[in-house]
């Protein structure tokens, strides 16, 4: 198991490499340019809390891509270059390859998450007084921008990961699943104009985003382990 | 008294098939290579060899038929068959960003038998650098080290699919030192496909030539080079030919001159011929394997 580990992670450095960048690039950014001005100015250019909770959020927005792109080489990248030929004569077993590519590509999500809520909800209520325009920004991110947020990197992660268990290329299963929320959008907006119910789309999109990253994930799984083919 | 026990197969098909829409790659082959048989598998391009070498690996579903390789069944007992089996496909896909070392390293993890004193004399053999990356070897060096790798944990069969294609003569000479070296001892048993006959005759105990999905002979090398002959006749007058002779495999008919390839030859074969037509002349040539392979390939298609 830790050589598939090894062999997935190798495999997937560049994508880590570019996660690690989106994840921090936003935080870096902010606090230099608030830190500069502190020094230059005695002031920063946004209010502390305002800085890193809009940071963190960038940077959750951002972690889609790199969750897209673990989620669409999960299988397909080495079904590309054929390595997954050679790893197909050794005697790993499909749920050893599964379980391997789940720790690499979930365990990169949940530190991810984990590192932008830690400054969200520990760091940002610590970093200086909120004025009453961050709380309202706080609270609304809370209730509305986490969960959309969570559902549209899972479901972006879930639909390429599905199209990586049979597509012969990361890059078209990736590249489909960048388009996904936008498609279910789109269906739910036309669901609402037949229903004629308002707010229906933005509603249910969480869920319904949800569901199918979850399906998709699922689905991956299955497919792959089912699979002749490598 | 009981009989000793017969020795188990070590690669067995039955009606193995695969289709591609209406296109048949593979037509109910039905193969039996017994333990500790080197194996040559012989084709032409698109005959249909990797197909059934992918099937046995069970990379590829097969349309109907089975498959079973030292007993166990392909479909069924995956990981288990992967312990047991070396294979070196014709192109080697070992991840181009590990250094040899880390190829054995990672081999070496997922297989339980690996023999690490076997993978060192094999590294010394081959001359292959453990800090060279695989995208820095030639690629006499990749197939080396693919064999290495499909060797150093003792397995009981190897599959080789076109292993030396590619290949310079001094490289695949190497090559095929290792094989014979390493693999072509006691009770292994060995199947490889190739297009070069002289390493098929030189390596395989038994050889099987494969055309259009479909077996044309499975026989031991020495029964078939030594059974398979060149019958020339030359027929008095323009006498039209009526029946071949049995075995016939390929046959060219000019003017008086007939010309047969005969596979199980026998001096019957030439009583027949002079019973049957009036012969003047009749001479009878052996054939190197590569003219039987392509008497057997060009009869094929001609009948098809």
């Amino acid at each position: 198991m830790n050589a598939l580990l090894w062999k997935d992670y190798r495999v997937n450095r560049l994508v880590l490499l570019t996660g690690l960048v989106l994840l921090l690039a936003p935080l870096v950014a902010f606090c230099t340019l608030n830190a500069v001005s502190q020094w230059r100015y005695g002031q920063p250019i946004f209010p502390w809390p305002a800085a890193l909770s809009f940071a963190s959020v960038l940077s959750l927005l951002l972690s889609c891509i790199t969750l897209t792109l673990l989620g669409g080489a999960a299988f397909a990248c080495e079904r590309c270059d054929r390595s997954a030929e050679f790893l197909a004569g050794l005697p790993a077993t499909r749920p050893q390859i599964i379980a391997s590519k789940v720790v690499i590509a979930v365990g990169t999500g949940l530190v991810i998450w984990a590192v932008d809520l830690l400054v969200f909800f520990v760091i940002v209520p610590y970093s200086g007084e909120m004025g009453p325009e961050t709380v309202e920004n706080f609270a609304n991110f809370r209730t509305k921008m986490l969960p959309m947020l969570a559902a549209m990197s899972f479901s972006m992660f879930g639909a390429a990961w599905f199209g990586s268990s049979f597509l012969p290329s990361h890059n078209i299963a990736a590249g489909l699943a960048f388009g996904f929320p936008v498609l279910v959008f789109g269906i739910l907006r036309a669901v609402e104009f037949v229903l004629e119910q308002r707010e229906f789309a933005v509603d249910w999109l969480p869920t319904v985003l949800a569901v199918l990253g979850l399906a998709g994930f699922l689905g991956g799984i299955l497919i792959y382990a089912r699979r002749v083919e490598p | 008294m009981t009989p000793p026990p017969s020795r188990p197969s070590a690669i067995e098909t039955t009606s193995l098939t695969k289709r591609y829409g209406d296109q048949v790659a593979v037509d109910s082959l039905s193969l039996c290579v017994p333990t500790g048989t080197v194996f040559g598998f012989i084709g032409p391009n698109g005959a249909g060899k990797t197909t059934t070498i992918r099937m046995l690996m069970n990379t590829l579903r097969s349309t109907a038929g089975s498959a079973r390789l030292l007993g166990l069944d392909v479909a069924c007992h995956r990981a288990e068959l992967r312990r047991r089996i070396g294979y070196v496909p014709e192109l080697h896909f070992i991840h181009r960003w590990m250094r040899v070392s880390d190829a054995i390293w990672f081999c070496r993890s997922l297989h339980r038998t690996w023999n690490d004193r076997r993978c060192r004399e094999l590294l010394d053999i081959f001359e292959l650098d453990p800090n060279k990356c695989v995208r820095q070897l030639s690629k006499g060096m990749v197939a080396k080290l693919a064999l290495l790798l499909a060797v150093a944990h003792e397995p009981e069969l190897l599959i080789l699919d076109e292993p030396t294609s590619g290949l310079d003569p001094l490289v695949r000479e190497e090559f095929l030192d290792g094989v014979l070296r390493t693999v072509c001892t006691g009770d292994r048993t060995v199947l490889f496909s190739s297009h070069v006959m002289s390493d098929v005759q030189r390596l395989a105990d038994r050889i099987g030539i494969i055309c259009g999905g479909r077996m044309l002979v499975d026989s031991r090398t020495d029964e078939l080079v030594a059974g398979t002959k060149r019958v020339r006749a030359v027929v008095s007058n323009d006498t039209p030919l009526e029946r071949l002779p049995a075995g016939t495999v390929w046959h060219a008919v000019r003017h008086r001159e007939w010309l047969f390839t005969v596979h199980r030859f026998s001096p019957a074969t030439i009583d027949e011929l002079r019973d049957s037509y009036p012969v003047e002349n009749l001479e009878v040539h052996d054939l190197a394997l590569e003219d039987i392979f392509k008497d057997f390939i060009k009869g094929r298609r001609g009948a098809a």
